[in-house]
């Protein structure tokens, strides 16, 4: 069942001669990976800034669960409906593992005494150790900073996980956990997983594979 | 690639480049111009305390006593009297040799000095005649005039025994001074030669035997009019000393015209010569430096002689003026041999004229402005004197000086110990130092802490701006460095813009400071200099390598910083930099575990335990104000370095202001409790009694004294009137009061008076008795009226005075005196009104200097005709001091508050743009604008108020009257400061969430 509908979105830049992101109609469905591939420029962070309601299409519109973006609550959407990850993984250097995966809940209402238990499984079910929730993100290694960052994106609760290169700085075994990890979200837990990625790794691990290129995206 | 990056980096970050910019700049403009203030401030205080020294001489003086004379009886018996007067008490033995030089080498003094006085010749310049010269005191005069008789004095009983000569055809053959007189005159008061008090040839027979119309050569002296004569021509020795048969009078008809040349007439010839070149005497005064002199001594013109003098002169405006003279010119002159003591070396003994030796050259280097105008000083280098060995030194002649006013409180401490140990009294004038120098030690200290917590708060601002543009190129450094370039290269990219950020910004924000703050104190300074006591020097210029070195030692320290960043980001490993791992930089190189080995143990992971249904995910209601603070707190709390920083520079700004805020106040303090003094003398008695109820007066205290006739006494007894009789009978003195009456009856304005124990005896009078008193001036015109047929005038004109009290002092002065306050009808005893010899008082105002200088004028135009040597003066100086520095300060306190505000402002601006990543990344979890805008400005404003606070606490801790008083201003001021870092922190937040999320999430910087 698709979750996320592009219809007909566009997106031009102020005064670009072209359009960054041109017509694109597509569905997103629950339990699946997609992954967006393209050279650079094609368009796919425009198309990911859209997909998380930090800009609204030139024409078109953006439809979650059957609700347009346009008449949505966007602090909302981004807070419970998706979630990012990304490349260089942003999680809040000041805050540690626990904290920063409490800190969505938190936006949420949720009391940080009630969210700690949910961060705690989270973090678990991701592979990362009891030591490792107290300390502060410089302290672990690329992949286990991911794999933090994949709990935060849990934490909220949204069912649209959307990725920006995540595996791009870490190395294959790395890479493969996470893939493996998203997958898993999508095939067993029945998220939504859309990566824009240039790793072929990533694609060939996906369920779809979108190729994007000047603005428009068409299955790879 | 490195000037192409550079200005890449410069320009393509226009907003960090512009505010770096003005960072930099605002620090530099605050650091400048607090320096510049604080150099200024400090020279201004510097320039009043050097105008503030002491000099101190030891007082061996022992007050004269009354006494009563014998009967003295005339020669033929007819007179006799009994005189009283005031004798000369022995002065206290003066000190050793050496203990002179001890008191010379006591802590502080910078030099003694010892002066001398003999009579010294100008050639070419009469000497002037002097202030009061032509009222009292002997002028000597020959005349040759034609004898027309006598006739006797018949005014008082005093006069009994005078006689009046006549003279026609009066012709001056020498006099001190050109005199325009009637060509017939009578000559005052000349005693009979069996008067009890001279016996001279000069008899009723004597005169008797001079045939009317003989022509005759008088020696005489002048003292001015009187209320009887005109011309008050004395037949007396002319110096007065008591000389026998001294040819005053001598008939010269049938003697040749040159009689004068004649041996017979020698010693009258050795007169004329005496007094034509006493003409050309003045009091010749050997210093070795006039500092030591006093005040008055530094109210000169020109400058003051020293010790390297040889050949210089101070001498008299009054003398220049005369002369046609000016400062520069030389004038030749004849040294004395023989020291005299008293005020005046030209009263010489008769024919005993003093050896000249000289001519020595001159020159005028400076003129004072006094009475003594006839006094001239001169080195004393030049001193050929030799000194008795008897020469009993007036203490006035010999003195220290304390040249650093910040020497003086020692000085005197240990002075008076001296003086107390030897037995005399410490006598000296400080220009009002003790009264100030808390003021200024306290202005000066708060000066010095704003001036080093401005060079802390730019210090840390600029430390602030190289980490921010500096310290956070880290990645594009590596980034360098990962393609290829040199680790010098690529450190030298990273510099080189914050390098010509900072070129522009320290010399353009420190030289508009400098000039700036110099400007605005010069322009003060230049409206003050009319006020300004002579010699003030004002100088806002700084040195131009002062200037120089602090732009450099500014552009030094922003080097070595940025240099420290560039050594740190050396140390770090490139991937690690790349990776932004700054916590792992902070805390050292702490082991990690091997993440890029591949055969690491592979992760457990369970999806299976991780619940996708919303149910499970607990519910609440956290709000976002305690979401807001508790990020804030963790911010804080974590981010220690960083809050610190800004902390610690709120603290050092907040802490500037408010000690400039309190240097103002403390000089404002030092305004008012500064006692302005006012000295006024001969004011007339009606100008006394209105002062001393005037609002601008208080502490006032007044006292004269005068003749009066007492009925029952045949002489004239002394009256002192003073608002303040206790004050002036001081503690030795007893009061036996009349029933019903104390010294406050003095409050009223009846006719009451204290008379003293000895004079109660003579009068036979008790407390409550009344008597009859009229001043000697009143006696003597209702005597004149009595003489002029109007019988009974004086014994009309006694006024009855109440004795409500008898004074026992033990002095024999007081015992013989009566004592009256002011209130009374004292004009009318007085019987008109008359200059009143002493008045002081304190400014009950001083922001109303320039009233009271008014009304003084006023009293003195307004009662000239009674009291026309009337002066005053208002030792106001120390106040116009305190003045000129408290404008400055209130000129620059602007300057101060708005650069620290600027700093203010800029500062959280700075660090709240250095998180537009994480503020971006808030965007994407959802957190709304405002909150953003909360999270980042509320922690910058939050310490912001805790810094404000501390200075607040430390503030009231250290001087806590004057936080009381200053509460206002600093709340003003400390809520523009807060309101700057608001506006601050406000704009960069909204400025941070303008931006496209993912751009920020993509870029660095």
């Amino acid at each position: 069942m698709s979750i996320l509908n592009l219809e007909n979105i566009s997106y031009r830049y102020k005064n670009a001669q072209r359009a960054a992101v041109a017509g694109i109609t597509y569905a997103f469905e629950e339990g699946k990976v997609y992954a967006i591939v393209g050279p650079s420029g094609s368009g796919k962070s425009t198309l990911l800034s859209l997909l998380a309601g930090l800009d609204h299409p030139t024409e078109g519109n953006v439809v979650f669960d059957g609700d347009s973006l346009a008449e949505l609550n966007l602090d909302r959407y981004r807070r419970e409906c998706i979630s990012m990850i990304f490349q260089a993984f942003h999680l809040f250097p000041l805050m540690t593992v626990m904290e920063n995966v409490c800190f969505p809940m938190e936006l949420c209402g949720i009391y940080p005494k009630d969210a700690r238990p949910r961060a705690k499984a989270l973090l678990d079910s991701v592979g990362i150790t009891k030591e490792q929730m107290d300390r502060f993100p410089s302290k672990l290694s690329g992949g286990e900073r991911q794999r933090v960052a994949i709990a935060r994106s849990l934490a909220s609760g949204a069912k649209i996980i959307l990725g920006d290169e995540p595996t791009g700085n870490l190395d294959g075994a790395n890479t493969q956990n996470i893939i493996d990890i998203l997958s898993g979200l999508a095939h067993e837990k029945r998220y939504c997983v859309i990566i824009v990625t240039h790793d072929i790794e990533v694609a060939e691990a996906a369920d779809v594979a979108l190729r994007m290129k000047d603005g428009e995206l068409r299955n790879s | 690639m490195r000037k192409s990056m550079a200005l890449k980096m410069l320009f393509r970050s226009p907003l960090k480049a512009l505010l770096t910019f003005l960072l930099v700049a605002s620090a530099s403009f605050a650091l400048f111009s607090r320096i510049t203030d604080y150099a200024i401030t400090m020279q201004g205080t510097r320039n009043m305390e050097s105008f503030y020294h002491c000099v101190a001489s030891l007082d061996n003086e022992m007050p004269d006593h009354f006494y009563t004379a014998a009967e003295a009886e005339s020669r033929d018996k007819s007179l006799s009297k009994v005189y009283t007067g005031m004798q000369e008490a022995p002065d206290k033995p003066w000190p050793s040799e050496e203990k002179l030089e001890k008191f010379a080498s006591l802590p502080g003094v910078t030099l003694s000095d010892t002066r001398y006085m003999t009579a010294g010749l100008v050639e070419d310049y009469k000497r002037s005649a002097e202030y009061g010269s032509l009222s009292w005191g002997y002028i000597p005069v020959v005349f040759e005039g034609t004898y027309a008789g006598y006739e006797d004095d018949t005014r008082d009983d005093i006069m009994e025994g005078h006689v009046h000569l006549k003279f026609d055809d009066v012709r001056i053959i020498a006099c001190e001074v050109e005199l325009d007189i009637e060509s017939s005159i009578k000559l005052e008061q000349s005693p009979l030669g069996d008067m009890y008090y001279a016996e001279s040839p000069y008899t009723r027979e004597f005169f008797d035997s001079i045939k009317e119309g003989s022509r005759c050569f008088v020696l005489g002296h002048y003292s001015g009019a009187s209320s009887d004569t005109p011309i008050g021509f004395y037949l007396e020795d002319p110096l007065g000393q008591v000389q026998q048969n001294q040819g005053y009078l001598r008939v010269i008809d049938g003697l040749p015209d040159n009689y004068l040349e004649t041996e017979d007439f020698a010693r009258q010839k050795g007169w004329v010569d005496a007094i034509e070149q006493g003409r050309y005497i003045y009091d010749f005064v050997y210093t070795s430096d006039m500092r030591a002199l006093g005040y008055d001594a530094q109210d000169i013109k020109g400058r003051m002689l020293t010790e390297q003098d040889t050949d210089a002169c101070v001498v008299a405006e009054d003398f220049l003026e005369d002369h046609n003279l000016s400062i520069g010119d030389a004038i030749n002159v004849k040294l004395g041999d023989r020291i005299c003591s008293g005020s005046d070396a030209r009263a010489y003994e008769g024919q005993d004229m003093p050896d000249f030796s000289g001519p020595a050259r001159l020159t005028i280097v400076g003129a004072y402005d006094g009475e003594q105008t006839n006094t001239i000083y001169v080195p004393a280098a030049l001193l050929r004197a030799k000194i008795p060995d008897d020469y009993e030194m007036p203490w006035q002649d010999f003195s220290v000086y304390v040249d650093d006013a910040r020497d003086i409180e020692r000085f005197l401490e240990t002075a008076e110990a001296f003086a107390e140990e030897l037995n005399l009294k410490l006598d000296y004038s400080d220009g009002g130092w003790m009264d100030v120098k808390d003021s200024f030690g306290k202005g000066a200290l708060l000066s010095r802490l704003t001036m080093a917590l401005y060079v802390v708060g730019a210090a840390l601002a600029l430390f602030l701006a190289v980490y921010l543009y500096v310290g956070r190129s880290r990645k594009t450094y590596a980034i360098m460095r990962t393609l290829g370039v040199p680790g010098r290269e690529a450190g030298r990219s990273v510099i080189l813009p914050f390098a010509v950020l900072s070129a522009l910004a320290v010399p353009l924000g420190g030289i508009t400071g400098l000039f700036y703050a110099g400007d605005t104190a010069a322009r003060t300074l230049a409206e003050l200099m009319d006020s300004a006591p002579e010699g003030y020097i004002s100088d806002t210029a700084l040195p131009v390598g002062v200037v120089v070195l602090c732009i450099f030692l500014e552009l030094l320290f922003i080097s070595l910083m940025a240099y420290s960043f560039l050594r740190k980001m050396k140390k770090i490993p490139l991937l690690e930099l790349l990776q932004e791992s700054t916590a792992r930089q902070r805390a050292g190189a702490e082991a990690l575990p091997d993440i890029e080995d591949s055969s690491a143990v592979p992760v457990k992971f369970d999806i299976a335990k991780i619940s996708a249904s919303r149910e499970d995910i607990p519910q609440g209601n956290y709000g976002a104000a305690r979401n807001v603070a508790s990020y804030i707190l963790r911010h804080m709390r974590r981010g220690i370095g960083k809050t610190a920083a800004s902390l610690i520079l709120t603290v050092v700004m907040a802490g500037a202001i408010g000690m400039f805020v309190l240097a103002g106040y403390a000089y404002r303090d030092a305004f008012y409790q500064y006692g302005v003094k006012t000295e006024a003398h001969e004011y007339a008695f009606t100008s006394v009694a209105s002062l001393s109820k005037s609002s601008l007066v208080k502490d006032f205290y007044c006292h004269d004294t005068f003749d009066v006739h007492v009925r029952g006494l045949d002489d004239t007894i002394f009256m002192t009137v003073s608002n303040d009789l206790v004050r002036y009978l001081g503690d030795g003195c007893t009061v036996d009061y009349a029933d019903g009456y104390s010294i406050s009856s003095f409050e009223g304005t009846g006719t009451l008076c204290l008379i003293g124990k000895g004079l109660a005896g003579e009068l036979a009078v008790e407390p409550g008795d009344e008597i009859g008193m009229l001043s000697g001036e009143l006696y003597y015109m209702l005597w004149n009226e009595e003489r002029s047929g109007k019988p009974g005038a004086v014994e009309h004109g006694y006024k009855q005075y109440k004795v409500i009290g008898i004074v026992d002092s033990g002095d024999e002065t007081v015992d013989h005196t009566v004592f009256a306050g002011i209130r009374g009808d004292v004009t009318n005893l007085y019987g008109m009104d008359f200059p009143v010899g002493h008045c002081e008082f304190m400014l009950a105002d001083n922001d109303r200097v320039d009233a009271l200088e008014a009304l003084m004028e006023d009293e003195m135009a307004g009662k000239i005709a009674y009291s026309p040597y009337a002066s005053y003066r208002i030792d106001s100086e120390g106040l116009a001091n305190i003045t000129r520095i408290q404008e400055l300060l209130e000129l620059l306190f602007p300057i101060a508050v708005a650069s620290a505000v600027l700093i203010g402002v800029f500062a959280p601006l700075l660090v709240i743009l250095q998180s537009a990543q994480e503020a971006a990344f808030l965007r994407i979890l959802g957190v709304t604008k405002k909150r953003v805008w909360c999270m980042l400005a509320l922690e910058q404003i939050t310490l912001c108020m805790i810094g404000i606070i501390f200075v607040v606490g430390g503030i009231a801790l250290v001087s806590p009257r004057l936080f009381a008083k200053s509460l206002h201003t600093l709340t003003a001021c400390f809520g523009l400061y807060l309101l700057g870092s608001v506006c601050g922190a406000a704009m960069a937040a909204v400025q941070v969430t303008r931006h496209r999320v993912l751009e920020l999430l993509q870029v660095k910087e």
